[in-house]
């Protein structure tokens, strides 16, 4: 099952490649790199709003501690995007566009926490608001989700996922 | 008995201890108290230090400052950016953008974030950050206005960029002085925090402290109360276990629950056996209910503190006497029964066999003293025969040698009378039968009269004697001066003995004021061992052992002298010192005599006989039958009735009455009513019933309290007449009156004739001879009869009472056996008047006796028609 949905997403992902790398303002992407299952090693991946749109929908709403008021988030589990390349151990070192970089263990990396973010209060964000891909955890469902450690995970202008095992 | 409450001493024992527990249970809830307090303090304040921690974590997250240096920092980048795009190629312009859109981010964030927003609300930033927004909405709109060429908008963004980045830098370092001043404030939250919570643990501790101290103190005083506890316990266990009275403790319905070692070993029971029983049951005899009512009540104390005594029950069913201390007590709210029980079977037998050997002492001592006094009587009789007839042959014609022999023979016996004398006088004194004269007398003159009759004797040992009387004279005083003249006899007769040439004194000293005569003889002889003194009155003392027995005495004679100077109501006593001489003194009360008294009787003789028992001649003598229990009131009776004139027989009770009523005919019966054996009623019952010469016999009832209902059961009875006591000569004399009166009058009482002829006595004589026998004796006594009332017609005649007494007498004896009732009383009658010289009623009560006569014969015919009247000779009632 996580084959198919993985080659769906090479499928999708292979044809855009080259207009994400050229860095088109509306054709976001976010890179994978490092030690992905399956791949020889130096394989970079790119995946667009498309591609990460074709995975499960998650959504949720809490506030943030940088934002003001109720945010409604829409993304992909990051679990589920790890599971689809069958990342089940390591390290993900999360990096953005401002050259922020946090390293989040895979172990830690939950359902029903953590989501890549691609849309805020259902519109897509730009780069000049924490866009394209916003690293955010459901800051009010739980209190162990409001510590220093989860706030640093909460990367935003999110541009490439490398697994380091 | 209702019990009462009582509050004070029930609440005793629960009232004490009280405080202390009181006291105990506020000192707990204080401290639970406390503790409760310090840990709902502590949990406040750790709430709040965790919350301030917690919130520290929170401060801290995200990294606010380095997200604040990133503002600087990314707004230095874009300039980088800005700057490399010289020339404007797509690549760099592009990379300017990318910064641009960074920082624009970067902004929004600081402007947006939670964290910032007092940095952004400060007064000093305001300024700086509005040309921050203005750049930032300046620049996007110059980068995003479409068709611009990048090289003509480059110098106004390089411009406005180096105007900005003075702002930039003073919002980041706005910011760090803000952040350090967030985060000592925070780190004084947290250490205001962690020290009031450390105060409440320090708090805390300082109650928990107090609180073990105070529960160490409550243990320590706990096990101080146990030890004192276990210690009275134990004592008192010792001292229940080691007592020699059983000791028992019963609990409301006398259930025993405590059991001691000397109860075990007097009942019986093991302790074991015995806990849990029923008491009454375990040690009351089966029949206490019976035998000793109450016996329960007492075993629950009724009978109040102090010793009853109690038969109990051992274990094999022996009866013993015990001695029982019951007490309730009441422990908490049930009363329980502590009983001390000491078996007293041992000191209950010999104190039995204590009064059997002191009565049967008693007993032995009587009637020695009796026998003595019999023997001492009789013997003093032929003793004056002998010594009279030693006086007529002192005046016969004798020779010298025969003269001596009679001589020692009259001196021998005048000892021996002089002995026999001193035991009749002891005898008497003991037995009060001496009474005592209360006539005038001259002291004085009685000491003249003693000296005057021992000179002679003192003189032959070479003594001198004198009389000296101490104060004023005393004159005349009233005394028994006969009693006194013994008593000073004997003792100056012992002064004389034992003194050899020396001083013999009387002296008479008179009190007026307690109207009492002190005699003292005082000798210069050998004196008394101090030893000897107390025993000197005793009887049968002679302490001259040592001396020649020339003058040998019963030992009696300062018995005697101690008796009458005591029955005079004197006292008597000896001071001595050997060697030295002696003192004998003698107080006697001795009233002055007036001119009136009479003066002493012409002196008789020492040992003279005072009973003045001098028949009253005008009295008829009567024969009388006492029947007294109460020796005393027998006695006075008996002196008063024999001073009369009259014969007396003392009967102690009705038994002994009985007894005496069967053998011999009284005239008449004074029957005191209770008595032991037999009391008056049940006597005067059984005279009236029985046959004997008695039936008739007048019954005077004697009694302390007469109420008329017995008064009318007495008589009923049989009593003729009831009398109260006490009995004086007059209300004695009064009553024989009437008896006197009753046997001359022939009517007797409700006119009623005797009955004839009692058939109950003929029915007993019948079964005791049979009536073969009786019918002999019937004929014997007819004929007998027939020759007495001859006889008695004859002397009646010749008036000739005595012989007719005589007669009368015998006859009467015989029909009242015959049971004759009706002849015997008519007998009896003449009888009396015969020797009361009454000739003419005889005279005329001659031919009524007669016709009793007839009757009597006609009544022994009927039974007995056959009897030959020949057989007359054959007297043999006598």
């Amino acid at each position: 099952m996580r084959r198919i949905l993985l080659s769906l997403i090479l499928f999708l992902a292979l044809p855009v490649l080259p207009v994400a790398a050229q860095g088109a303002p509306d054709g976001a992407v976010l890179v994978m790199s490092g030690d992905l299952p399956g791949q020889p090693p130096g394989t970079e991946i790119t995946l667009d709003m498309a591609a990460l749109q074709a995975l499960p929908v998650v959504q949720f709403a809490t506030t943030t501690i940088w934002t003001e008021g109720e945010q409604q988030f829409t993304g992909v589990s990051l679990r589920a995007l790890l599971d689809a390349f069958g990342i089940a151990q390591g390290t993900v070192v999360v990096t953005a566009v401002n050259d922020y970089s946090v390293k989040i263990p895979v172990s830690e990396i939950r359902e029903g926490e953590a989501i890549l973010a691609y849309a805020r209060n259902g519109a897509a964000m730009p780069l000049r608001d924490k866009g394209p891909f916003w690293v955010v955890y459901p800051y009010d469902s739980a209190e162990n989700l409001r510590n220093e450690v989860i706030y640093s995970r909460s990367v935003w202008q999110v541009a490439r996922l490398r697994i380091e095992t | 008995m209702p019990q009462r409450p009582q509050p004070a001493r029930s609440r005793g024992p629960d009232a004490a201890p009280q405080p202390p527990r009181f006291r105990t249970r506020l000192v707990i809830l204080g401290v639970i108290v406390l503790l409760g307090a310090a840990l709902l303090g502590i949990y406040r304040y750790g709430a709040e230090v965790k919350a301030e921690i917690d919130s520290l974590a929170i401060a801290n997250s995200d990294s606010q400052q380095w997200s604040l240096a990133q503002l600087d920092v990314e707004f230095a980048r874009m300039q980088v950016a800005l700057l490399r795009t010289n020339p404007p190629e797509p690549e760099s312009v592009a990379e300017f953008t990318r910064r641009f859109d960074v920082f624009f981010s970067r902004v929004q964030t600081v402007l947006d974030g939670h964290s910032f927003r007092r940095i952004v609300a400060s007064p000093a930033a305001t300024d700086r950050i509005d040309r921050l927004q203005g750049f930032l909405r300046d620049v996007a709109a110059l980068i995003d206005a479409p068709d611009t060429s990048f090289a003509q908008i480059r110098p106004d963004l390089l411009t406005r960029a180096d105007a900005l980045a003075d702002d930039v830098r003073s919002v980041t370092l706005l910011g760090v002085r803000e952040f350090a001043a967030q985060a000592k404030e925070q780190r004084e939250r947290v250490l205001n925090a962690l020290v009031r919570l450390a105060a409440l643990t320090a708090l805390l501790m300082a109650a928990l402290a107090g609180g073990f101290l105070a529960l160490w103190l409550l243990w320590r005083f706990g096990m101080q109360q146990a030890r004192s506890l276990r210690a009275a316990k134990q004592r008192l266990e010792v001292v229940i276990g080691t007592a020699r009275d059983a000791v028992i403790v019963a609990d409301q319905s006398l259930q025993v629950i405590e059991f001691n070692g000397a109860a075990e070993a007097i009942f019986g029971y093991a302790r074991a056996a015995a806990l849990g029983r029923s008491l009454p049951d375990l040690i009351l005899p089966d029949d206490a209910e019976e035998m000793q009512p109450g016996a329960q009540e007492q075993l629950r104390g009724a009978a109040g503190p102090g010793l009853v005594q109690l038969d109990v029950c051992r274990g094999d069913g022996t009866v013993f006497s015990a001695e029982l201390s019951a007490t309730k007590t009441r422990i908490g709210r049930k009363d329980i029964y502590v009983l001390f029980l000491r078996d007293i079977s041992g000191r209950v037998a010999a104190r039995k066999e204590l009064i059997a050997a002191r009565d049967t002492a008693m007993a032995g001592e009587r009637a020695k003293a009796a026998f003595i006094a019999v023997m001492s009587h009789e013997l003093r009789t032929p003793l004056n025969g002998l010594l009279g007839t030693l006086e007529i042959l002192q005046d016969t014609q004798l020779d010298s040698r025969q003269r001596t022999f009679v001589e020692a023979m009259a001196q021998a016996g005048q000892i021996l009378l002089h002995h026999v004398n001193d035991v009749l006088d002891v005898e008497r004194l003991d037995a009060g039968k001496l009474s005592f004269a209360r006539v005038a007398f001259d002291p004085e003159q009685v000491a003249h009269q003693i000296i005057g009759t021992q000179r002679l004797a003192a003189a032959a040992r070479g003594n001198d004697m004198e009389i000296e009387v101490l104060g004023p004279s005393p004159g005349r005083l009233m005394g028994d001066p006969v009693r006194i003249r013994q008593v000073l006899l004997n003792l100056v007769g012992n002064a004389t003995k034992f003194t050899t040439d020396g001083m013999i004194r009387i002296e008479l000293e008179y009190a007026f004021d307690r109207s009492t005569l002190e005699i003292r003889i005082i000798d210069t002889g050998i004196g008394i061992a101090r030893t000897d003194l107390p025993m000197i009155f005793d009887d049968f003392v002679s302490i001259d052992a040592d001396l020649s027995r020339e003058n040998t005495g019963t030992g009696l004679g300062l018995g005697i002298v101690r008796r009458l100077v005591q029955g005079m109501g004197g006292t008597i006593g000896v001071e001595s010192e050997l060697g030295e001489g002696s003192v004998f003194w003698l107080t006697l009360p001795a009233p002055q005599a007036s001119l009136s008294d009479p003066a002493q009787a012409p002196a008789g003789p020492a040992d003279a006989d005072l009973s003045t028992d001098a028949p009253d001649a005008e009295v008829i003598p009567l024969e009388v039958l006492v029947v007294e229990d109460n020796a005393l009131n027998r006695t006075v009776l008996t002196e008063l009735l024999r001073q009369a004139g009259h014969r007396v027989t003392p009967a102690r009770n009705g038994r002994e009455c009985l007894d005496l009523a069967r053998e011999k005919a009284f005239d008449v019966i004074l029957m005191d009513l209770n008595m032991p054996v037999l009391n008056g009623l049940e006597a005067t019952r059984i005279l009236r019933t029985e046959p004997g010469p008695n039936r008739r016999t007048h019954i005077v009832a004697v009694t302390a309290n007469v109420l008329p209902e017995m008064a009318e059961r007495l008589r009923q009875a049989g009593c003729d007449q009831v009398t109260s006591k006490p009995i004086t000569r007059k209300t004695l004399s009064a009553a024989l009156a009437q008896v006197r009166a009753a046997q001359i009058t022939p009517a007797l009482p409700d006119g009623q004739a005797p009955a004839l002829l009692d058939v109950a006595v003929r029915a007993d004589l019948t079964s005791v001879f049979g009536d073969e026998k009786f019918a002999e004796l019937q004929a014997a006594f007819v004929a007998e009869g027939r020759r007495r009332l001859a006889r008695m017609r004859q002397l009646a005649a010749a008036g000739d009472l005595p012989d007719y007494a005589q007669v009368a007498h015998k006859f009467a004896g015989s029909a009242a056996i015959l049971g004759l009732t009706g002849l015997h009383a008519g007998l009896k009658r003449h009888e009396i008047l015969a020797k009361q010289g009454a000739l003419p009623e005889i005279r005329q009560t001659l031919a009524p006796l007669e016709a009793l006569w007839g009757e009597a014969e006609v009544a022994l015919a009927v039974p007995a028609p056959d009897a030959p009247c020949d057989a007359a000779g054959r007297a043999r009632m006598h």
